[in-house]
C-alpha cells in the first residue's frame, strides 16, 4: 500500500506543491495589506457599515457581530472566496488520483499487480488528508508567523482548520462522483459545478435569510467566526466528510473498474460533422452548455436580490445619499455594477476554458493529424478563440437576461433590456482580451499556456479586493477592468471599449500567427 | 521525379539530437520502408514531413517544390500515427465522415468496402474501441483518401494477423494505383514483405538507404553445415558469428560479403551437407549493434 501511495504522490507532488504554495500565498498576503490599508478602527467600521449592503453580503457573507479587527475582516472578506480555491484543489487533485487514473488505465494495471481495492483506496485518502493538513498547517503557522495585532492562535487554528475540512469535504465528494460518473471529464464538471451553484445559492440565502444558509458548507465557515466568537461547534457539520468518504468506498469496492453507475448517453443518429469548428462543438456541447446554464443561474440569482437592494437602500436613506453625492450615480446602479464585475470574472472562465481546448487535440496527439489532414493550425486555434468569444458573450448576455427577468417586479431600478445587453457588450471586451490573450500564450507555447490562469486569478484577485476594500486602482491597470466602464453605474465608453476590444483580437491573431509555425506535440 | 525529398533534415530538443542530417527520397508507386528500433527518430522524421516539428535545418520537398514554399502541400499526403487518439464521444463512422467531408472525397461505396474488410463497427464510439479499432478508423480513412503519398507510422502495432494481411493488401492496391507509401516499423518481416527500398535509422541517423538486394552485401547470411572435418576451425574466423553445434547440423552466421572466404575455408573441412537460409533484416541490425558495441 504504501508503494502505491509513494509512486501516486510523486506523480502529483510537483502540481500539489503548486497549489499549497498558491494557496497559502494568496491568504497570506492579505493580512499585511488590510493592516497597511484599515490599521484605523474608525476607518474598518466605516468600511464595515459599506459592505453591509446585500451585493457586498451576496458576495462576502453576512457581516459579523463584535468588533471589527484585522483578524475579523480578513475572515470576513475572505473565507468564502478562499474555500472556492481550496474545495477547487481538492476537486483536482481528487480526480487526478481517482477517475483519470482509471480513465489512463492505470488503476486496473496496479490492481493487476496485486494492488487491492482497500488499498487504492486508502492511498487516494490519505492523499486528500495529507495535502490538506499539510496546506492547513502552513496556513496556521503563516498566519501566526506574521504577528499582526488580533490575529489570535485559537483563530488562527479554527481558520487553518476550516479552510482545510473544506477541502477535504470537496476531495471526498469528488471521490464520490468519480464512482458514480463515467470519466474523469464528469466527475470533474460536476463537482466544480457544484462547488460554484453552492457558492451562488448561498450568496441569495445570505442575502434573504441566513437561516436557510446553513444548507450551504461555505456559510459553516462563516459562522466559525474565527478570532471573533470562534465557534468551533460549525466544524461538526463537516462530519458529512466521513459520510462522503463510506459511501466512495463502497461504491468503489462494488463496482468494475472503468465502469460507472450513471452513465449519461445521448446515442442519437450519426451527426453529419464535416468541419472542425463542428468537430469541436460537439465535443463540447455539455461544457458550454452547462456553463451558459451557470450563467443564467448567477443572473438569476443576483437578480433575485435586487429587490432587497432596493430596501437596503430605502431603509439607510443617509448611505445612499452619500453614495450619489459621491458619484453622482444611483446607489442601486452602483451595487449592480459590483455584481456585474463578479458575473463577469466569473463568465470569463468559459472562454478561457473553450479556447483552451486546443491544447487538448494536441497532447492527445490529434492536432498533428488534423493538420496533416490539411486543416491549418491557424484556422483550429481562431476556431477556438471565436467559439470561446462567442460562449463568454452569450454567457454574459444570459446572465444579465436573468438579473433583469428576476428583478423585474423591483421598482427602483430603472433598467431597460436594451441597459443590460449594453452592459453585456461592454464587458464582452474583457472576454475578448482574456481570449485573446489565451490564444497568444497557446500560439507561443503549450507550457505557456496554462500561465494565462495565473493571469486570470491575479485579474479575480485584484478586482475582487478592488470592490470590496477599495486596493488602489494601480492594481487593476493590467486588467481591463480597469479601463472598461463599470456599467450599468457609468456610461459605456466606446474609446475604451474598442481598445480593449482590438487589443485582444490583435493578441488573438498574434497568437494564431505563431501557433501556425510552432513544434506541436 | 521524387514524390517526396529529405535533404538534410535535423532536428534537436534542447541535447537530444532526434534527427541528424537525415536524407533520402520516395519515388512514385513505390513503397518505402523505414525501419529502426523505438526511440531511433522514426517519428521526428515523419513529424517534419507532416508539418507537426519544423526542421532545425534541411529541406523537405513534395513533387520538387520545397513544402515551405506550398502551403497546400498537406493535400498530398495522408498520415496514420502509430497510437491515433479519437475523439471519444464520436463514432467510428463520424470520424470517418469526417475526415472524408474535410479532404473533400464522398467514395461511399469504397467506405462500405473497407469498413467490411477491416471489420469495424463503425457505430460505436471511438472510447470503446480497443487500439486496434481505432488503428482501423484511422486506416480506412487514410485509404479513401486521393492523397498521392501515404505514410504510416508502426500502423500494424495493434492489429491481429488477419488484419495485418488486409493491410498489406490495401497498401499494395495503394502501389498499384500509383501512390507512394512510406512505412515505418520496428517489424522487420513486414517492411521486408512490403517495401521495394528502404532506409534504416538508428540514433537519428540513417546507416544505410536501398533495395533491400542491394543491403544483403551488409547482412548476414545464416550456413546449415554437415562436414566430415572439425567444424570447429571455422568457429574464430572473425566474418563467422553464432556458431551453434547442433545433433546433427552446424550453424553459423557469416558476413554475406564475405562469402568466397568463408566457402574457401570450408572446403577443405570437407563438407557434406550445405543450406543457406535467406537474410532476415534482423541481422543488419546485429551486424550495426555489434560494430557499435566493438566501438564503445
Amino acid at each position: 500500500m504504501t508503494h502505491f501511495l509513494k509512486i501516486v504522490l510523486r506523480d502529483v507532488s510537483f502540481r500539489m506543491l503548486m497549489w499549497i504554495i498558491g494557496i497559502s500565498a494568496l491568504t497570506l498576503v492579505v493580512p499585511p495589506a488590510f493592516e497597511g490599508l484599515y490599521g484605523d478602527p474608525a476607518e474598518r467600521e466605516l468600511l464595515k457599515e459599506t459592505l453591509s449592503n446585500p451585493a457586498m453580503v451576496a458576495i462576502v457573507g453576512p457581516v459579523p457581530e463584535g468588533t471589527y479587527t484585522i483578524a475579523v475582516m480578513f475572515v470576513h472578506e475572505m473565507i468564502v472566496f478562499m474555500a472556492i480555491v481550496h474545495g477547487l484543489f481538492g476537486i483536482m487533485i481528487a480526480n487526478a488520483v481517482s477517475r483519470k487514473m482509471e480513465d489512463n488505465g492505470l488503476l486496473e494495471y496496479v490492481s493487476s499487480a496485486g494492488f487491492t481495492r482497500g488499498s487504492i483506496f486508502r492511498a487516494q485518502l490519505l492523499i486528500g488528508f495529507i495535502m490538506n493538513i499539510v496546506l492547513g498547517a502552513v496556513i496556521f503557522a503563516g498566519l501566526g508567523l506574521m504577528n499582526i495585532e488580533s490575529f489570535d492562535a485559537a483563530g488562527n487554528l479554527l481558520y487553518a482548520l476550516g479552510t482545510a475540512l473544506f477541502g477535504i469535504l470537496f476531495y471526498t465528494f469528488t471521490l464520490v462522483l468519480a464512482q458514480l460518473l463515467p470519466s474523469s471529464d464528469w466527475s470533474f464538471g460536476t463537482a466544480l459545478a457544484i462547488l460554484l451553484l453552492l457558492y451562488v445559492g448561498r450568496a441569495v440565502t445570505d442575502v434573504i435569510n441566513t437561516d436557510y444558509s446553513v444548507a450551504f458548507p461555505y456559510h459553516w465557515l462563516t459562522r466559525m467566526e474565527p478570532f471573533g466568537t470562534d465557534n468551533y461547534v460549525w466544524l461538526l457539520p463537516f462530519a458529512v466528510i466521513l459520510l462522503f468518504i463510506w459511501l466512495a468506498w463502497v461504491l468503489f469496492r462494488k463496482r468494475d473498474l472503468d465502469d460507472a453507475y450513471i452513465t449519461p448517453d445521448f446515442k442519437g443518429r450519426a451527426r453529419k460533422i464535416g468541419s472542425y469548428p463542428r468537430l469541436q462543438l460537439s465535443g463540447m456541447k455539455m461544457l458550454i452548455t452547462s456553463w451558459l446554464l451557470g450563467m443564467l443561474l448567477i443572473g438569476l440569482s443576483y437578480g433575485a436580490i435586487f429587490g432587497d437592494l432596493d430596501t437596503f437602500i430605502g431603509d439607510n436613506e443617509l448611505l445612499a445619499q452619500a453614495m450619489e453625492s459621491d458619484s453622482g450615480t444611483d446607489p442601486i446602479l452602483q451595487f449592480i455594477s459590483t455584481l456585474m464585475m463578479v458575473t463577469v470574472i466569473v463568465g470569463v472562465i468559459p472562454a478561457l476554458m473553450v479556447s483552451a481546448r486546443i491544447l487538448r487535440e494536441e497532447k492527445s496527439g490529434r492536432l498533428e493529424v488534423l493538420a496533416s489532414a490539411g486543416i491549418s493550425r491557424v484556422h483550429m486555434l481562431i476556431t477556438h478563440g471565436v467559439l470561446g468569444t462567442i460562449t463568454g458573450a452569450f454567457g454574459l448576455m444570459l446572465s444579465v437576461l436573468g438579473m433583469y427577468a428576476a428583478s423585474i417586479g423591483v421598482e427602483g431600478i430603472g433598467l431597460s433590456p436594451g441597459d443590460y445587453m449594453m452592459t453585456a457588450l461592454n464587458y464582452a471586451a474583457a472576454v475578448i482580451l482574456f481570449t485573446g490573450l489565451s490564444m497568444l500564450a497557446t500560439g507561443i507555447s503549450r507550457k505557456l499556456s496554462t500561465l494565462i490562469w495565473l493571469y486570470f486569478i491575479y485579474a479575480f484577485f485584484v478586482n475582487y479586493l478592488g470592490l470590496i476594500i477599495g486596493l488602489d486602482d494601480e492594481w487593476r491597470m493590467v486588467t481591463p477592468f480597469y479601463y472598461l466602464a463599470e456599467m450599468p453605474a457609468e456610461e459605456i465608453d466606446w474609446m475604451a471599449w474598442l481598445i480593449v476590444t482590438l487589443i485582444g483580437a490583435a493578441l488573438g491573431a498574434a497568437g494564431a500567427l505563431l501557433f501556425g509555425r510552432r513544434d506541436i506535440g | 521525379m521524387s514524390v517526396l525529398e529529405l535533404d538534410g533534415l535535423t532536428k534537436t530538443f534542447g541535447k537530444t539530437v532526434a534527427a541528424k542530417d537525415v536524407s533520402f527520397n520516395i519515388e512514385k508507386g513505390e513503397i518505402f520502408g523505414f525501419i529502426g528500433p523505438n526511440g531511433a527518430g522514426k517519428s521526428t522524421t515523419i513529424r517534419m514531413i507532416i508539418g507537426a516539428l519544423t526542421p532545425d535545418s534541411g529541406k523537405i520537398l513534395m513533387d520538387g517544390t520545397p513544402v515551405t514554399k506550398d502551403p497546400h502541400y498537406k493535400d498530398k499526403l495522408t498520415y496514420v500515427p502509430g497510437d491515433v487518439n479519437l475523439w471519444g464521444n464520436l463514432t467510428g463512422d463520424e470520424v470517418i465522415n469526417f475526415f472524408m467531408k474535410t479532404r473533400g472525397y464522398s467514395n461511399k461505396e469504397r467506405k462500405a468496402e473497407l469498413i467490411e474488410k477491416f471489420r469495424l463497427d463503425p457505430k460505436k464510439k471511438c472510447k470503446t474501441y480497443s487500439k486496434g479499432n481505432r488503428q482501423k478508423v484511422a486506416l480506412i480513412s487514410a485509404f479513401l483518401s486521393d492523397a498521392e503519398l501515404l505514410i504510416f507510422d508502426e500502423p500494424t502495432s495493434g492489429l491481429d494477423p488477419l488484419m495485418e494481411r488486409s493491410f498489406h493488401e490495401e497498401v499494395m492496391r495503394a502501389r498499384a494505383e500509383g501512390k507512394s507509401i512510406l512505412l515505418s516499423s520496428h517489424i522487420l518481416s513486414e517492411v521486408e514483405k512490403l517495401a521495394d527500398r528502404l532506409a534504416i535509422i538508428r540514433e537519428g541517423e540513417i546507416i544505410e538507404t536501398g533495395r533491400l538486394e542491394e543491403l544483403r552485401h551488409i547482412t548476414r547470411i545464416e550456413y546449415v553445415v554437415q562436414a566430415e572435418g572439425d567444424l570447429g576451425l571455422l568457429k574464430d574466423l572473425p566474418y563467422v558469428h553464432d556458431f551453434t553445434e547442433g545433433e546433427e547440423n552446424t550453424h553459423m552466421r557469416v558476413d554475406n560479403d564475405k562469402a568466397a572466404e568463408f566457402l574457401e575455408a570450408l572446403h577443405p573441412i570437407g563438407p557434406t551437407h550445405l543450406e543457406t537460409l535467406p537474410p532476415r533484416l534482423e541481422d543488419i541490425f546485429m551486424r550495426y549493434y555489434e560494430g557499435r558495441s566493438d566501438e564503445s
